[in-house]
């Protein structure tokens, strides 16, 4: 089954509801074992294991002896933001969205081509194409202004936060600041 | 590499030009300073010289937060903006409630803070807040400005000590100006006697030579040329930025 579109997903399951779950733990009482973890959301256990071995495997996590039989753990490294970890530990840098989100913020007024040049950098290559793609959903989004034929605006009051407005396969763009979809395919025409 | 793949994967990045190098390497010292050494810094140089988009590429690599000052901002403004920019939800009411959620979030978040425009921070004595969120959280702040900022800051003692590094802007060079067409005039080859006159007339504004570049550009598009030099540019205008004449 493919995987849902970010806003359709449940929110007791995912790696952002497992991190917040162990934020939470942490504050709480400190350590905390699998099972407490998984009793927070709606999800498998196995799923929530893997996340936990990625976790330790990163460093955010670290084991803190047992409890019974189970593993206990505890924060390491706390971060605000719900880790992207991959299986060896190695984390999922910033992607193309994040990138070209940050870029716009920060020279306000640009081209496709602008928007790609500054937005690349020697880990993440953005095309020309991809950009304007982007401009052109988050025009659409009322995020972007378009000020000439090829040349777009970032709308101040726009700015939502540190987290990449994502175009999403389904045809809509979702807001993570805001947690909800700012624009779906067939709500204009322009 | 075929014109067609180095327009769709080739872009290469704005890394190799003069002020990125600089930008790049002064958030790299303030970032893994050693812990007794202070993490403040400026980057300063006139206007046009691409202090903001020399910014961008070390802002995506370092994860940077940005935040641009405004001349009517306000102590509040200035917290609630750097609350915003860190992702924080449930803001606090009041600027030292603010600050200390401000303080909180940069200290898990470890990474650097960008302000640009930093000249009104001086200007309206907002500075002492910046050093504030500097002191309390570690995070390095780099401030952005105008030529003056430097001298700006000094007359603040506290703040100009905690200045690892003060690094001016350059003026973009005929070196900048070939490394942009690479960038923005993918697929056509320009010579560099046009090169060397249209950062000439650009006199070290990053912005206008990539405005000239752009003209380049549709000039290939519309001719079909795979190479542009002066002859084929023949008398044109170069983009200098100057206001049009008035009319008689």
């Amino acid at each position: 089954m493919p995987r849902k579109p970010i806003d359709q997903r449940s929110k007791l399951r995912g790696q952002d509801c497992y991190w917040a779950a162990i934020r939470q733990l942490s504050a709480e009482c400190g350590a905390f074992t699998l099972s407490d973890v998984v009793n927070r959301s709606n999800a498998p256990k196995n799923s929530v294991e893997e996340y936990m071995r990625r976790l330790k495997a990163a460093g955010y996590i670290e084991k803190a002896g047992k409890s019974g039989a189970a593993n206990l753990f505890r924060v390491l490294r706390d971060s605000r933001f719900t880790p992207r970890v991959r299986r060896d530990g190695s984390e999922v840098g910033g992607n193309k969205q994040d990138h070209m989100w940050r870029a716009a913020k920060m020279i306000k007024s640009f081209t496709p081509q602008d928007l790609a040049v500054s937005a690349s950098t020697d880990q993440v290559t953005v095309s020309e194409v991809q950009a304007r793609d982007y401009c052109q959903r988050l025009a659409r989004a009322g995020y972007f202004r378009r000020v000439e034929p090829n040349k777009y605006a970032m709308l101040p009051s726009k700015n939502t936060g540190p987290l990449a407005p994502c175009v999403q396969r389904v045809k809509q763009v979702f807001d993570p600041n805001l947690n909800r979809v700012v624009w779906r395919s067939g709500d204009d025409d322009e | 590499m075929t014109a067609v793949e180095s327009q769709v994967n080739g872009n290469g990045t704005i890394a190799p030009l003069q002020n990125v190098a600089l930008f790049t390497s002064l958030v790299r010292r303030v970032s893994d300073r050693p812990g007794h050494l202070p993490g403040m810094a400026t980057f300063h140089g006139y206007s046009g010289y691409g202090k903001t988009f020399a910014a961008t590429f070390a802002a995506n690599k370092y994860g940077a937060r940005y935040v641009e000052m405004g001349e009517s901002w306000t102590k509040k403004k200035l917290a609630e903006s750097i609350l915003t920019e860190l992702g924080v939800q449930n803001k606090a009411r009041t600027i030292s409630d603010q600050m200390d959620q401000i303080v909180e979030a940069l200290a898990i978040d470890g990474v650097p803070l960008i302000i640009d425009e930093a000249d009104y921070l001086a200007t309206k004595g907002l500075i002492n807040l910046v050093r504030e969120i500097h002191d309390k959280s570690g995070a390095p702040v780099v401030l952005i400005g105008e030529e003056g900022l430097p001298g700006q800051l000094s007359k603040w003692e506290r703040v100009h000590n905690r200045v690892l590094d003060w690094v001016p802007a350059q003026p973009a060079t005929t070196d900048d100006a070939k490394h942009l067409a690479r960038l923005y005039c993918p697929g056509v080859q320009v010579e560099d006697e046009l090169l060397s006159q249209i950062a000439e007339a650009a006199s070290g504004r990053a912005r206008r030579i990539c405005v000239s570049l752009e003209r380049v550009r549709e000039l290939a598009a519309t001719h079909g040329l795979e190479q542009v030099g002066l002859q084929e540019w023949g008398d044109r205008q170069f983009f200098r930025g100057q206001p049009p004449a008035r009319r008689k």
